[in-house]
């Protein structure tokens, strides 16, 4: 069983941080790839592991503006963890187009984006409890 | 277990007054179809077109594709779902409608729903532009949560597929395969000189718009688990998913997973294909490391010489595939990975988001960052609104007369990961 108060959760998506509020520790960030580069730097200065995949699954990073991850404090060895987050910003490079999304785009997605982001680590805490 | 599998083969599709087939037509009530949608207060506009292989015709943005089929023995369709969850299904005799599909079309979220084009440079890489379509265009009621929209989607699709395969349930089918796959220590007995051969089915699951169903289980609540190949034939296996649509296997891939049936052309002849391992796609690491072991017990238990691995979607997935595959390799089992590629526009980066030293062979389905020209279509079933922001579009792709560019993986199946489609490698 994990101890909730040795979790954090990084993300840029308010519905995560509004749902998770006095539950588990969020640190905001502005944009997809800042989360990503908060894990690295977590997870390079030690004592962070994760305990989410860094990447969606079938919705590619430069596809949605939203994403979420959970770390937790330990002292185990966290080269895997390296690994992985790395992989995952060099697909986000592959993928980060000139295909900015405009505004009527960001209305008719955003909501959706973060749903699904959200609904990903939604049940956390029981899933990590029990 | 053994499964009789009889198909019809349905050349068209004709609105009238009565639901039923006669010399390979498929007659529908609309009506009666429409109300049976409408059941659900979810649901407050159902509308059905048909689409014929050849015309002008697009339809976006698509959800689900499923074959009508129906059980004449042996439990019931979608069991779980549509038809009791016992007794298990896989046995008995199944018959199909073949060469059409149902086709559930609506806006789920703003950017997981594929196209289907009849014609064109498009319809090369679509299994369903081959198919006589029946399109049930769906409209929510105000104010749905998208999953609960998702689901009423879903249950629309199968519930038309399920009335409309009964039409089959008394007809003479134009062929007959029949599939068997006997209990381990039998069917190991059956070919001792052949390899053992199984097939790890990664299913989708993680979480709103990625799940799958196995007899009405959500994926990501089950841990790894046996299944007779025949099971998926009678609709064991459910997709609930809104992933991108070049990698979206539809309920309709289930029931026509290439692997199995090719699996079950070799065997007795170069394999003894023992059986599906069934596993999922986890968001959380220490569900990815605790399914891969599970999987490669499975493996090891059920005496397998050598798998044949899928997965579904892009990026998180292939953790679990380079998990199973290392983990299934480490006990002596030879692994053939099977997936589709990402590579960027040029082809030119690394297709996967993992790797492992044990991935040493694996059959590419293609790769979905390519672009095309879609030409303007006479007739749009659905809405193309949402084309710029639907998966392989981009703001601005749309032209003024209704052409746009995209990458093909806005294409339903285009790159599908299981083989079912037109890029996959073959061997002749």
């Amino acid at each position: 069983m994990i101890d909730v108060t040795k979790l954090l959760i990084i993300t840029n998506n308010d519905v995560t941080e509004e749902y998770f509020k006095g539950q588990i520790r969020t640190e905001m960030v502005e944009t997809h790839k800042d989360v990503l580069l908060k894990v690295r730097d977590y997870i390079y200065a030690g004592g962070w592991k994760l305990i989410t995949h860094p990447m969606a699954s079938s919705i590619k990073p430069n596809q949605t503006p939203f994403r979420s991850i959970i770390l937790i404090q330990s002292k185990e060895d966290n080269t895997e963890d390296i690994i992985m987050i790395e992989e995952a910003l060099i697909s986000f490079e592959k993928f980060e187009g000139d295909k900015k999304p405009t505004e009527w785009y960001r209305k008719t997605t955003d909501q959706d984006f973060k749903r699904i982001d959200f609904y990903m680590i939604e049940d956390a805490i029981p899933h990590l409890t029990r | 277990m053994k499964l009789e599998l009889g198909k019809i083969k349905i050349n068209d599709i004709k609105f009238a007054d009565k639901t039923e087939v006669k010399d390979h037509v498929l007659y529908v009530n609309k009506e009666e179809v429409e109300k049976l949608v409408l059941e659900d207060d979810k649901l407050i506009g159902c509308h059905l077109e048909i689409a014929h292989p050849g015309e002008s015709t697009r339809i976006t943005p698509v959800k689900d594709v499923i074959e009508p089929r129906v059980k004449v023995s042996g439990g019931e369709i979608f069991p779980g779902v549509i038809g009791k969850v016992t007794p298990p299904v896989g046995t008995g005799r199944t018959h199909a409608l073949d060469g059409m599909t149902v086709v559930t079309v609506g806006r789920i979220v703003g950017f997981q729903e594929g196209v289907i084009d009849m014609s064109g440079v498009a319809a090369d890489y679509c299994p369903f532009s081959k198919t006589v379509n029946l399109c049930v265009v769906i409209e929510p009621a105000e104010g749905l949560e998208t999953h609960v929209y998702e689901k009423a989607g879903r249950m629309a699709g199968l519930k038309v597929a399920a009335y409309l395969g009964e039409t089959a349930r008394n007809l003479e089918p134009d062929t007959l395969e029949t599939y068997e796959t006997k209990p381990i220590f039998e069917q190991a007995a059956e070919y001792p000189d052949l390899p053992k051969v199984g097939y790890i089915h990664m299913l989708q699951s993680q979480g709103l718009l990625h799940d799958t169903y196995y007899y009405g289980v959500d994926a990501k609540n089950f841990v790894p688990t046996f299944m007779y190949p025949t099971e998926i034939m009678d609709g064991a296996i459910v997709s609930g998913n809104c992933v991108a649509p070049c990698d979206k296997v539809t309920t309709y891939h289930h029931f026509h997973n290439p692997v199995i049936e090719d699996c079950y052309k070799h065997h007795g002849k170069d394999i003894n294909f023992m059986g599906v391992i069934l596993t999922n796609e986890n968001v959380f690491l220490a569900d990815k490391e605790r399914h891969s072991d599970m999987v490669a017990k499975l493996a090891e238990y059920m005496g397998l010489d050598g798998v044949l691995i899928t997965e579904e979607g892009y990026g998180n997935p292939d953790t679990d595939l380079m998990m199973n595959c290392k983990k299934v390799e480490q006990k002596g089992i030879k692994v053939v990975l099977i997936t589709d590629e990402f590579p960027g526009k040029d082809g030119k980066s690394q297709s996967l988001a993992d790797t492992c030293d044990e991935a040493t062979a694996l059959a590419s389905c293609g790769q979905g960052n390519m672009t095309l020209q879609f030409p303007a279509m006479d007739k749009v079933i659905g809405t193309q609104d949402y084309i710029e922001s639907q998966i392989g579009g981009w703001a601005g792709c749309v032209n003024p007369d209704g052409s746009f560019e995209a990458e093909i993986q806005i294409i339903i199946a285009s790159t599908i990961a299981n083989g079912f489609n037109k890029l996959a490698a073959r061997g002749y």
